[in-house]
């Protein structure tokens, strides 16, 4: 009797040995915190300790990413929280996970905020870090301004 | 049953009672339960009014003691709950008053009560300068000490009606009588109604009518031979309107006519039973004062005081309170040639229930909510519209309750040496007070940013919590004063120095809780939203709205006399005074477009200023009068954005003067008795409006007279306010970014009778 157990234990151990990886990162919405650099007329402008959480969906096909009090240009009096919604994602072998989208509308202020339209969005998600750049293109003045963030957990 | 108790006391009235003027002569009588030596013996200016001079000049509420009293000033603006009181150069608009008020040894907790009928008041007695010693809380300045008349020194029934302009009617009666058994009962009622001085041109109807009832019962017995006993009920009810503000236009000096479209009003009830037993004993008398008061009210007021729909508040106070002071003094082997003193405790508990409700109208939430949070959204995230924030309601309540508990305790000791011609003072008392408030705000509003969202959005806001506010004060007082002696054998002068320290209670700004939940409203609407400005501004929190006690040492030195001799009698006081004033209180007015308005310590401030009192008679003929100057300034004052030091302090007048002639013409007549023509004439100003001193009103003069046939059983008076109908203002303030000032009221007459059986 000891031996099958042990023969099923060992069956276990190899199945799980073959799976992807675990991640912790799917669950609930951690939120990084990390620098994000706007290039705004030729210039940085580097905003510290900026929170951004992450959100998957149930079939961890997209993420929703949630900036929180940012500026696109030095001069703006307010601060928004944006959030941009289903971006899809792929799980790398290495356990991170591949964000990519381009041309999405994000959300602000109650509703699709549609002065901003976010192109080549491209990043990396772990369970400790989160890493991507992406354009916020300003429809109306039809300006692009790249942004990148690095955060960690 | 007041009335059946006046019905049964006037058919057992004694056919010789005695006659009231007798029972009034100016004298040194014990009227006080704190007084231990003869006003003149005192070592502070004290102006006295006696019946008969009250009655004269239709003085039936402490406003009109403006002037006559140096140095006082109590503008007559707003409504009957506006008892803001100016002495010495000190003085708010709200909140605790500098001049503390005691009716029978009753002390009146709430200001609001303040402005109230003067029925049958025997005498009034206004100490000027700190009276913190035996006063405590809130006679920073001064006490009016204001008695009844007592049914144990005075019989007879009283009554009197005038008519006037703006219908102004006024009835009185009472009667006071002692029975057998030696139960002394006097009760009186009053009644007041008057059309009002001011339209409001929106609809051409009068602004501040008002309807007001008073009445008293007051019952006396000696219980024992060392037991004295007495029961004092008053109430009053009042409904009235006001707040006749117009609109100034700073750039060219105009004023609009006063125009709003909501309501104003205040309705009020207050009654005050108070139990006096004092016990005579071998050594020592010991006197105890118990009182309750209710003081039930309700102030709605269009808030804006323009024909716009912005914002109106309803202020509802329900208040009760306790009060019990006992005051011990020796007598006989206790008391010595050289030394007397008392001593005494006062313990107060005082509740409040208040709500406020502030109702935002569709103009008030486009421009006081929606202006202020629109024009901070930027174009980039406005998506270009003018006005991205809407609200779907138009109006809404920002409603606020609050429930404050105030109470407070006190030892005192006065002790009083005679050294030859000196009488020196010394006293201390340590005073407690405490208050604790609940507070709980909110408010909900549907909002919706245009660009953005397609639906309506529920918004709650609610602020709730408990503040509260402890101090003790030790309030000493030092004086000397030196007996010249009878001047020859003519009269008496006496004079002195004093050093005394007094204060006025802290509390809680609970009108500048709406302005805090408006703050909150937008800021968390924007936070919903996900829009944070960069500067939100400074946000007021509950605990900003607790303000500290105001203190004020005075230095005084005066003197008075009296003379009399062949007939002619003068006397007369003079003092000068400077007074050193911490944490000095003052209403501010929040910055920008708010609604609210609070009280702060804004630094400190000095005031100097002299006083004098005269009074010549001979014959018929008589002649007073009295002048007050005051210097008051700001010696640390910068509000953050303004450094008004050395700037003369606002609402209190430089100059206020008084001065009565007139003659009696004796008759030899059974009928008519005598004739007396009289006129007077009173000034105040100059008053700066603001802290920055740029708005000032001049010294406004006033005329009155008056004309009094006396029969033998009745009186028929004439007087005439303002005869030169004088155009002044009264009050200035500012709401909404707008400025308003209050105008005096115009020429009145008045015409009565009075009867004294």
């Amino acid at each position: 009797m000891k031996r099958y157990l042990i023969t099923l234990l060992g069956i276990i151990c190899l199945i799980c040995s073959c799976e992807k990886p675990e991640t912790t990162i799917t669950e609930g919405s951690p939120e990084f915190s990390g620098q994000m650099t706007v290039l705004y007329e030729g210039e940085e402008f580097l905003q510290n300790d900026i929170k951004i959480q992450v959100e998957f969906d149930q079939s961890k096909s997209t993420v929703d990413i949630m900036l929180k009090k940012v500026k696109f240009v030095p001069a703006m009096p307010v601060k928004l929280d944006i959030s941009i919604l289903k971006v899809p994602v792929t799980l790398q072998d290495d356990g991170s996970w591949k964000i990519s989208g381009d041309d999405i509308i994000p959300w602000a202020m109650g509703g699709p905020y549609d002065t901003y339209r976010v192109d080549d969005l491209k990043g990396t998600l772990t369970d400790t870090t989160c890493e991507f750049s992406l354009g916020f293109y300003n429809t109306k003045k039809q300006a692009n301004y790249p942004t990148s963030y690095s955060g960690v957990l | 049953m007041l009335l059946a108790t006046i019905i049964s006391l006037m058919l057992s009235a004694p056919d010789n009672v005695e006659g009231l003027k007798d029972t009034l002569t100016y004298s040194v009588i014990e009227t006080s339960a704190k007084q231990a030596v003869p006003y003149e013996r005192m070592a502070t200016p004290v102006s006295v009014a006696y019946l008969d001079e009250l009655e004269a000049r239709l003085i039936d509420s402490p406003k009109k003691l403006s002037a006559i009293v140096p140095n006082l000033h109590i503008p007559d603006y707003g409504s009957a709950m506006t008892s803001s009181i100016y002495l010495r150069g000190f003085g708010s608009r709200m909140e605790n008053p500098v001049l503390g008020l005691y009716i029978d040894d009753v002390p009146v907790l709430n200001k609001n009560a303040y402005d109230m009928d003067m029925l049958d008041i025997r005498r009034a007695d206004l100490f000027r300068g700190p009276q913190g010693t035996l006063y405590g809380r809130n006679s920073m300045c001064g006490v009016l000490s204001l008695n009844t008349l007592s049914p144990s020194s005075y019989e007879g029934i009283r009554a009197a009606l005038q008519y006037g302009s703006a219908n102004n009617v006024s009835a009185r009666a009472s009667i006071y009588r002692k029975t057998k058994d030696g139960l002394a009962i006097g009760a009186g009622v009053g009644f007041r109604h008057s059309d009002g001085f001011y339209t409001n041109s929106l609809n051409g109807e009068r602004c501040d009518p008002s309807d007001g009832l008073s009445l008293r019962m007051k019952i006396q017995k000696q219980l024992r031979p060392d037991l004295h006993f007495e029961n004092i009920f008053s109430a009053g009810v009042l409904t009235q309107g006001g707040w006749p503000y117009r609109l100034y236009d700073n750039e060219t000096g105009r004023l609009a006519d006063v125009a709003y479209n909501d309501i104003c009003a205040y309705k009020r009830l207050n009654i005050t039973e108070a139990v006096k037993i004092r016990k005579d004993a071998d050594h020592y008398s010991l006197s105890s004062i118990s009182s309750l008061q209710v003081l039930l009210d309700r102030m709605d007021l269009d808030q804006d005081f323009t024909p716009r729909s912005m914002f109106t508040l309803a202020q509802i106070q329900r208040e009760g309170a306790l009060t019990q002071e006992v005051i011990l003094k020796p007598k006989a082997e206790w008391k010595k040639d050289w030394w007397n003193w008392q001593s005494g405790a006062f313990l107060f508990w005082k509740f409040n229930r208040m709500s406020a409700p502030v109702h935002f109208k569709q103009d008030g939430i486009n421009e006081l909510i929606l202006g202020n949070a629109n024009a901070n959204i930027p174009e980039d995230v406005s998506g270009g519209m003018d006005a991205p924030l809407a609200i779907l309601e138009d109006n809404f309540v920002i409603d606020s309750e609050f429930g404050i508990n105030t109470f407070g305790a006190a030892v005192y000791h006065e002790s009083y040496f005679t050294l030859g011609r000196w009488l020196f003072t010394a006293g201390l008392r340590l005073d407690y007070e405490g208050n604790i408030m609940n507070y709980c705000s909110d408010a909900a509003i549907n909002y919706r940013f245009i660009p953005t969202m397609q639906a309506w959005k529920l918004f709650e806001t609610i602020y709730d919590g408990k503040v509260g506010n402890h101090y003790i004060e030790l309030l000493p007082k030092i004086s000397a004063l030196y007996d010249l002696g009878n001047v020859g054998g003519r009269g008496k002068a006496h004079f002195f120095a004093n050093i005394a320290k007094g204060y006025r209670s802290g509390g809680f700004n609970t009108q500048i809780f709406s302005d805090i939940l408006q703050n909150m409203m937008m800021n968390g609407l924007m936070a919903d939203l996900g829009v944070y400005l960069d500067d939100p501004g400074t946000a007021v929190k509950a605990e900003d709205t607790a303000y500290k006690p105001e203190k004020a040492w005075n230095y005084e030195i005066g003197g008075n006399i009296d003379i009399r001799e062949k007939g002619h009698h003068f006397s007369g006081s003079a003092s000068v005074f400077f007074i050193d004033c911490q944490d000095q209180q003052i209403t501010l007015f929040p910055p920008g477009k708010s609604t609210g308005r609070m009280m702060a310590n804004v630094g400190k401030s000095r005031s100097i200023g002299a006083e004098m009192s005269l009074f010549y008679e001979k014959a018929g003929f008589s002649l007073s009068g009295s002048y007050g100057y005051t210097d008051a300034r700001f010696t640390v004052y910068n509000d953050g954005n303004n450094d008004y030091s050395g700037n003369r302090i606002p609402y209190s007048p430089e100059h206020t003067f008084n001065v009565r002639t007139g003659y009696e013409f004796s008759l030899n007549c059974n009928v008519l008795r005598s004739i007396s023509v009289n006129a007077d004439c009173s000034g105040v100003g100059r008053i700066w409006w603001n802290e920055a001193n740029t708005l000032t009103e001049p010294l406004v003069v006033q005329m009155g007279a008056d004309l009094i046939f006396d029969f033998k059983w009745f009186d028929l008076n004439f007087r005439a306010d303002n005869i030169l109908n004088k155009d002044y203002n009264v009050f200035y303030f500012k709401s909404v970014g707008n400025s308003f000032f209050q105008r005096g009221k115009p020429f009145r007459w008045t015409a009565g009778i009075t009867i004294d059986l």
